[in-house]
């Protein structure tokens, strides 16, 4: 059983199907050739016991007048009936009165049964039957008949039971061959696809196949399940990404919250500290500026060549003071109010306001017509930091023309406010030095500055001020070419 | 010759006589009896294969079987013995005669070879009558009689005149016609 168990489906359907056609052939065969060979025999029976009637009644005088010449005679006419081997005639008394052996047999058999009727034996068939007269039984005849004919008759049907056996169990072969595909082909053909799937992991591939029956349903059921498992893959892919991107955003928020507590706490450490420096800076300043007005006073006309010297220290003072103005904007916490302010307008006021030397040309395209909540205050401070900046820059690169003996272009600022993107811009184009890139990743480093007279506040600074307002500063620049300051508010509020 | 010789003498002949007188024809006796009761029976079981015009015997017959003898008997009691072994279904009924009366309604008469002078007479008085005539004598069948039991090679054979028994509109059985010598009136003609 375990070798079958283990043959393939096809194998399986042909065999169940060949071993139930080749049992009801044999069992209905059989039925068919026990019957016929029933028959056979009944019928040989009958043929016999007509010929000993016959021979039976022909001879009951010579037996009833004890006559076995005669008898003999009528005997010996069975040598007609190629059957019969022995025959013998019995009188009333049951004694052998003659016997009758064919021709070419030798002696004589007598009946094993004494019995009245037939019985079939292992190679004969014996009949003894009665001879009446009047009623009255006065013999008996025997007849010993070959079964030869009932022998080829078994051996004919065993051959034609044999060819009809093999013709049969042929065709059914093939026919099984060709028709188990109807039950094995949709199971195998599921099987492969699920093969095929587990190997590749590929759950969009489907099993085809439309019926009514069964393996309808099994088909069916079976991409419901590949759906269902494709729907859940999905699903669980979409999460994993999500939560990828989860992660990475939450990181990178972490990193720059990192970021900025480490930015916070130098500026935190350095506002303290400018604080403290400023209030203890201020008035020794205040004092050497009033001594110095007071020594500028009393020596006015005598000692015009102090003058010069009196002027710088009065400049750096004043120059001192911006710096310790700078150190407390940085270090500057609280909280100021919004006004919502028409930027274009009060952009060109603030503009006119700014020192701007004179080789430098400023240029404006305020068209943005938007209006914003704005710390006037502090982003003046921011406006104030750019441009002067960017004056610097330019004169930098005046600096550098006059030692090159070359001014090609002029000296530029461009000044616009756009909205693009859902973003107020307020765009600086100088064309001033610009910025190395190495530096330029540098320069929202507090306490970092590329001038030789600067603190490294002033874009940190701007910087604060931007992300007050919920914007930012972007800085793009072309060493020697010239530097794109772009300060940007939302106009539309950021979703949290 | 000497007394003692006579006596002798006498002695002898007194045993010759002895045997004369009981041996010898005592066995004469039982080879004779065997003989009959063989015929007897064969008469008997005749009867078996022969059917008589029914419309010409007495319903008081039907049941009956006559046998008839006429002239010496020679069988005795042997009918009754035989009966059993003929099978015979009928009751049999035997007469004897000196003289030949038709009147008696006889199935079978058995004419014995005492009246072989007058069987010609017999055979004339008997010849429009149902009457199977049976007898035991040679040329019996050739002189007119139906059935005549002879002896040949020790067995006893029947001779059958089947011309003259279907005359009287008796049947005879072809199964017993089969078994016999069939004779006609002019010489016989043996038929198997």
């Amino acid at each position: 059983m375990k070798i079958v168990e283990d043959l393939p489906l096809k194998w399986k359907l042909v065999i169940i199907m060949l071993s139930i056609s080749a049992l009801t052939l044999l069992l209905s065969s059989s039925i068919f050739v026990y019957n016929d060979l029933k028959l056979f025999k009944k019928s040989m029976v009958r043929n016999l016991t007509v010929l000993a009637g016959a021979v039976g009644a022909n001879s009951r005088a010579a037996i009833f007048f004890g006559d076995p010449e005669a008898a003999n005679k009528i005997l010996s006419s069975l040598k007609k009936e190629p059957q019969i081997k022995y025959a013998s005639l019995y009188d009333a008394k049951g004694n052998i009165f003659v016997t009758y052996t064919r021709a070419g047999l030798q002696g004589f058999e007598g009946p094993v049964s004494k019995e009245v009727g037939p019985s079939f034996w292992e190679n004969r068939v014996e009949l003894i039957q009665p001879i009446e007269l009047k009623g009255k039984i006065i013999g008996k005849i025997y007849l010993n008949a070959h079964l030869k004919e009932f022998e080829d008759v078994v051996k004919s049907y065993i051959v034609f039971l044999s060819i009809i056996l093999f013709t049969t169990l042929i065709i059914s072969l093939v026919l099984s061959l060709k028709l188990q595909g109807i039950i094995s082909k949709p199971i195998l053909l599921l099987a492969e696809t699920a093969i095929k799937i587990s190997k590749n992991a590929d759950y969009s591939l489907r099993a085809s196949r439309e019926s009514a029956d069964e393996l309808g349903i099994l088909y069916s059921e079976f991409n419901e399940m590949l759906s269902q498992i494709q729907k859940r893959d999905k699903e669980l892919g979409n999460y994993r990404h999500r939560l990828e991107d989860l992660v990475k955003e939450r990181t990178r928020e972490l990193e720059d919250a990192q970021k900025e507590l480490v930015k916070r706490e130098r500026l935190a450490v350095l506002g303290k500290l400018a604080a403290m420096v400023s209030h203890e800076i201020r008035n020794p300043l205040g004092t050497i500026r009033n001594a110095a007005y007071s020594i500028n006073h009393s020596i006015e006309k005598n000692h015009p060549e102090l003058l010069p010297s009196l002027e710088l220290i009065d400049r750096n003072i004043i120059r001192c003071d911006n710096i310790i103005s700078e150190l407390l904007e940085i270090a500057r916490t609280r909280e100021e109010s919004m006004e919502i302010t028409n930027i274009d307008s009060w952009l060109n006021q603030v503009i006119n306001e700014q020192s701007i030397p004179q080789l430098v040309t400023v240029e404006r395209a305020l068209t943005s017509q938007a209006s914003i909540p704005l710390v006037r205050e502090r982003f003046r401070r921011a406006m104030n930091n750019v441009i002067q900046n960017a004056c610097q820059a330019l004169m930098e690169k005046h600096a550098q023309d006059m030692v090159l003996e070359e001014n090609k272009k002029g000296y530029f600022l461009k000044i616009e406010s756009v909205i693009k993107d859902s973003r107020l811009e307020i765009i600086f184009t100088d064309t001033g030095v610009g910025i190395q890139k190495d530096q330029l990743k540098k320069i929202f480093e507090p306490l970092y500055s590329t001038k030789n007279y600067g603190v490294g506040l002033g874009l940190p600074i701007v910087e604060g001020i931007m992300k007050q307002h919920g914007g930012g500063v972007d800085v793009k620049s072309n060493y020697q070419q010239g530097t794109t300051v772009i300060l940007w508010f939302p106009l539309v509020k950021e979703k949290t | 010759m000497s007394k003692r010789n006579i006596k002798k003498c006498r002695s002898l002949l007194f045993f010759l006589l002895w045997v004369l007188v009981y041996a010898t024809p005592s066995h004469g006796q039982e080879s004779f009896d065997r003989e009959y009761s063989l015929k007897g029976s064969f008469i008997l079981k005749l009867t078996q294969f022969i059917e008589w015009p029914q419309d010409v015997i007495a319903p008081s017959n039907l049941k009956n079987l006559n046998l008839c003898i006429i002239g010496k008997d020679p069988f005795g009691n042997i009918f009754d013995l035989a009966k059993e072994e003929a099978i015979l279904s009928r009751n049999l009924v035997i007469k004897h005669f000196i003289e030949i009366d038709v009147k008696n309604q006889c199935h079978v008469l058995f004419v014995s070879s005492s009246e072989k002078d007058r069987i010609d007479e017999i055979i004339q008085a008997t010849q429009n009558e149902p009457i199977l005539l049976i007898g035991d004598t040679l040329e019996y069948a050739e002189r007119g009689i139906g059935i005549n039991l002879i002896i040949i090679n020790n067995n006893i054979r029947l001779q059958i005149n089947p011309s003259v028994v279907h005359r009287k509109g008796i049947n005879i059985s072809s199964e017993l016609l089969n078994l016999a010598i069939i004779v006609s009136k002019r010489g016989h003609d043996e038929n198997r």
